[in-house]
């Protein structure tokens, strides 16, 4: 989504981009051991390794705009002027060999990632008899910071106006003087990089396997859809009303069980849309005729 | 005291095996259990028919019997154990025996191709009719002058791809077998084992296509499938194709069908079995858990695919006809099997006051309602926790992927075999192979508890294959499925207690015994607590129903 906003172009690889920046944290985190590919060389040429947690999700962030930078600069930017549909197609591709080349590597291993805030079984708040983790409330404030900090970056900088020129006319964008390539670069390297913390949160909960986010993908691309491509606010509010329906039509309408409960939450996604084809908070698009 | 719980707390100081004192009191308590069932058997149910269907007499009655022999030896009766082999030269050895004694009587049945091919009548039972084999249908398509072909589908990737360690581990286990000179067959040949895996990601759906190319393009002499759900979808087609479905990766009760489903076998302990062991366990401890006649609540987390339902119709069976059940409220929540986390169904079944929870789940979720209990509460307000037996190896309950807790205090109803990574098998001589092996091959035994499954499976087919090679006429298709129902070998990797056979017809599961244990997550193993309860040939057949999800 942070993509689309600064590019225009959806990205269906972020998720496999993130994972393999989750397993950087890993090695980075992890002594060396044959068990874990990587962690002998890190061990060999890093210094004051294994990091602790903290620094090797920062070397995670990293790598993950390092990675989302070189996928941009390296393949998208070669079919980016075809059509939106080449982009997606060629993300799907990039999604493939990330996931093959993480297997490849760390092996199709599902994998414990300590978590980054205190996870002990007493590392809770009782909310009205129901427990409020820590672990959960450290990440749902981790995503508001850097949604908020996102979006004050986007509207009141110059990068971030650069952002949206790009991505609402990147010809005229061009015109003006921006440089619409590396400000694309830079959008990738910050999608990648905002990826690397995502799975990093998540990997202690979902676990890390190579297709960690595989898993994620769908409820992702129905958050951002249902909240409105454009908008990170939406993407918040899109993923947390997915999560509710899900579990509401789960738990409260009995004949339709797990199966369908997904399927539900589609349905409300498809009801939206009908009438706010943009989204819940997505920017009607007007054309000058 | 809760069975296990004494023997549990002696291991824990002393380090060693199971004591004798507290098996006594173990057994003692399971067998009190046993009774109550069998009372309430015996005495008739006013319940009628279930629609979960009728529990397997003969598995009740085998695990009682078993209760009983276990408790003559905890008293003292001395018993004669066969001496076990103790290096590897003496396994091979008494392999070789072995199979001679397989090959004997399947010679002696005279088993053999009717005079037009259109049937093959093998031994105790065993009849396959080929005339509604496809046109064209050969005896030993997939296998040359020099090689056998194996089909295998598994999960290499997505939430399962753990399991592709068994492929791995049979790779490597074909491989040395090549080496030492291959398959002999009574023809004269010497074949080596080709394997051809295929990753259908544990998603049924893509196995289906992944069998068709084994089949027509690879023309694989048998194919081997992992997962109940990618196995069902496939195993009509296997047999109505008349090809070997041999050692399926899955504890459905569907694959001892040998009327229905002939060139189909599975080989671990069936769910169903171990259903009924959790139930028996119930039994046991219901008045420990719930004093005077006092209500049980057992949460369960069912994986909403053909695995989970067979564990939740195997327990719904057990509970129809038990003398506590008007005593036991069964809860259950579903989750999907691609579902990336399951706290929503554990926080529900959190608030459901459960006396015990049982995870009828498989690959990550299984680590997941570890981490999820020791999270919402469950850990100290449940009093048992199970884990289901595909789930205890080391990949699922680490303390690297559950939190320093690790999984304390969880039970298990472990299948009847080894654990590569338990120190308790430090001495075992075939573990000790098992972990050198790896090690010459560069692979850390202790990354993945499939790798160990990948012997369990491996050890099975070779021996399978050299049985089938040995008899008239050679490896043939119909030679391996009758070697297959006619093996009565000790398995290095089962129990010991635990019988691995089948016999024609009447015993159509090569596993049929396990033994409860308790998570010791300090030296991060599972120990026993109860005693190794066989029963080889007390299990029906089992025609599935797929629409009923249940045996007929």
């Amino acid at each position: 989504m942070i993509v689309y906003r600064a590019t225009g172009m959806l990205n269906v690889a972020q998720g496999e981009m993130a994972t393999a920046s989750a397993y950087v944290a890993l090695v980075l985190s992890t002594p060396a051991t044959p068990a874990l590919a990587g962690t002998g060389l890190v061990a060999a040429i890093v210094p004051f390794s294994p990091w602790p947690l903290w620094a090797s999700v920062i070397g995670a962030i990293v790598a993950g705009g390092l990675i989302g930078a070189a996928t941009e600069r390296f393949v998208i930017r070669r079919v980016s002027e075809r059509s939106g549909f080449a982009v997606v197609s060629m993300t799907v591709g990039v999604l493939l060999v990330i996931n093959g080349l993480t297997e490849y590597i760390w092996r199709p291993v599902t994998r414990g990632f300590k978590p980054l805030f205190p996870n002990t079984p007493e590392s809770f708040v009782n909310v009205f008899g129901a427990r409020l983790r820590f672990q959960a409330v450290g990440v749902m404030v981790t995503i508001v910071t850097v949604l908020v900090v996102l979006a004050l970056v986007l509207k009141y900088t110059k990068l971030g106006l650069a952002f949206r020129a790009v991505s609402c006319n990147r010809a005229s964008s061009l015109l003006v003087g921006i440089r619409s390539g590396q400000i694309m670069t830079v959008g990738w390297a910050l999608a990648g990089a905002i990826g690397g913390l995502a799975a990093c949160l998540v990997a202690p909960t979902v676990l890390l396997e190579p297709s960690m986010m595989v898993r994620v993908l769908i409820f992702s691309l129905v958050a951002a859809t249902l909240g409105g491509l454009d908008s990170l606010g939406g993407a918040l509010v899109g993923g947390l009303l997915i999560g509710i329906s899900q579990t509401m039509i789960a738990g409260y309408i009995g004949f339709m069980g797990s199966e369908l409960s997904l399927p539900g939450a589609l349905l409300v996604m498809v009801i939206v849309l009908m009438f706010r084809p943009t989204g819940l908070f997505g920017t009607r698009r007007i054309e000058r005729v | 005291m809760a069975v296990g719980e004494g023997t549990h707390r002696q291991r824990n100081q002393k380090g060693k095996q199971i004591v004798s004192f507290s098996k006594k009191r173990s057994v003692g308590a399971a067998v009190v259990g046993l009774s109550l069932i069998a009372a309430g058997c015996g005495g008739g149910s006013d319940d009628g028919a279930s629609t979960e269907g009728t529990i397997d007499a003969g598995v009740k009655a085998g695990v009682e019997d078993a209760l009983k022999a276990a408790t003559t030896v905890a008293g003292g009766t001395t018993t004669t154990a066969p001496p076990k082999p103790t290096s590897m030269a003496e396994w091979e050895a008494l392999w070789a025996k072995e199979r001679d004694a397989v090959v004997k009587k399947i010679t002696d049945s005279k088993a053999a191709k009717s005079a037009d091919g259109k049937s093959f009548t093998g031994t105790n039972g065993f009849v396959v009719d080929l005339s509604k084999c496809p046109v064209g249908w050969n005896d030993t398509e997939g296998i040359s002058d020099t090689e056998i072909k194996i089909g295998h589908t598994t999960a290499q990737s997505g939430t399962l791809a753990d399991y592709g360690n068994i492929a791995k581990v049979m790779q490597l286990r074909a491989d040395a077998i090549n080496k030492a000179g291959g398959i002999k067959d009574s023809t004269g040949k010497t074949r080596t084992i080709k394997y051809v895996v295929k990753d259908d990601g544990y998603d049924a759906t893509r196995t289906i296509p992944l069998v068709d190319e084994l089949l027509d393009s690879e023309k694989a002499f048998a194919i081997i499938t992992l997962g109940s759900p990618s196995t069902m979808k496939t195993y009509d087609k296997m047999n109505q194709r008349c090809v070997p479905q041999p050692f399926s990766q899955t504890g459905h009760p569907a694959w001892g069908d040998p009327d229905g489903h002939p060139w189909t076998t599975g080989q671990q302990l069936a769910y169903n079995t171990e259903a009924v062991m959790w139930g028996n366990f119930i039994e046991s401890n219901a008045d420990k858990m719930a004093p005077n006649g006092g209500q049980i609540t057992v949460c369960a987390l069912v994986m909403n695919n053909d695995f989970g339902k067979s564990y939740d119709a195997g327990f719904k069976a057990y509970l129809a006809q038990s003398p506590i059940k008007s005593r036991i409220n069964y809860v259950t929540e579903t989750i999907e099997p691609s579902a990336p986390t399951i706290t929503d169904p554990m926080t529900t079944l959190a608030s459901k006051n459960c006396t015990i929870f049982i995870a009828m789940t498989a690959g990550t979720s299984c680590t997941q309602s570890i981490q999820e209990a020791a999270n919402n509460g469950m850990n100290e307000k449940v009093k048992y926790r199970f884990q289901p037996s595909v789930c205890g190896a080391i990949s699922f309950v680490g303390k690297d992927k559950v939190g320093n807790a690790g999984a304390e205090g969880w039970y298990i109803v472990q299948g009847g075999v080894k654990d590569l990574n338990s120190p308790g098998f430090d001495n075992d001589v075939y573990i000790k192979f098992a972990r050198e092996e790896l090690k010459a091959n560069g692979i850390d035994y202790k990354s993945s508890g499939s790798l160990g499954s990948g012997y369990y499976f491996a050890w099975a087919q070779e021996q399978a294959l050299r049985i089938a090679a040995a008899l008239p006429g050679g490896l043939t298709r119909t030679n391996l499925m009758n070697a297959i129902r006619n093996m009565n070998m000790t398995h290095p990797y089962t129990l010991d207690g635990i019988k691995f056979n089948m016999d024609g017809n009447k015993d159509a599961y090569l596993v049929e015994g396990g033994v409860i244990q308790t998570r010791d997550a300090k030296n991060e193993t599972w120990v026993d607590a109860g005693v190794v309860v066989d029963l080889s040939g007390k299990s029906k057949n089992c025609k599935w129903d797929q629409s009923k999800g249940l045996c007929a």
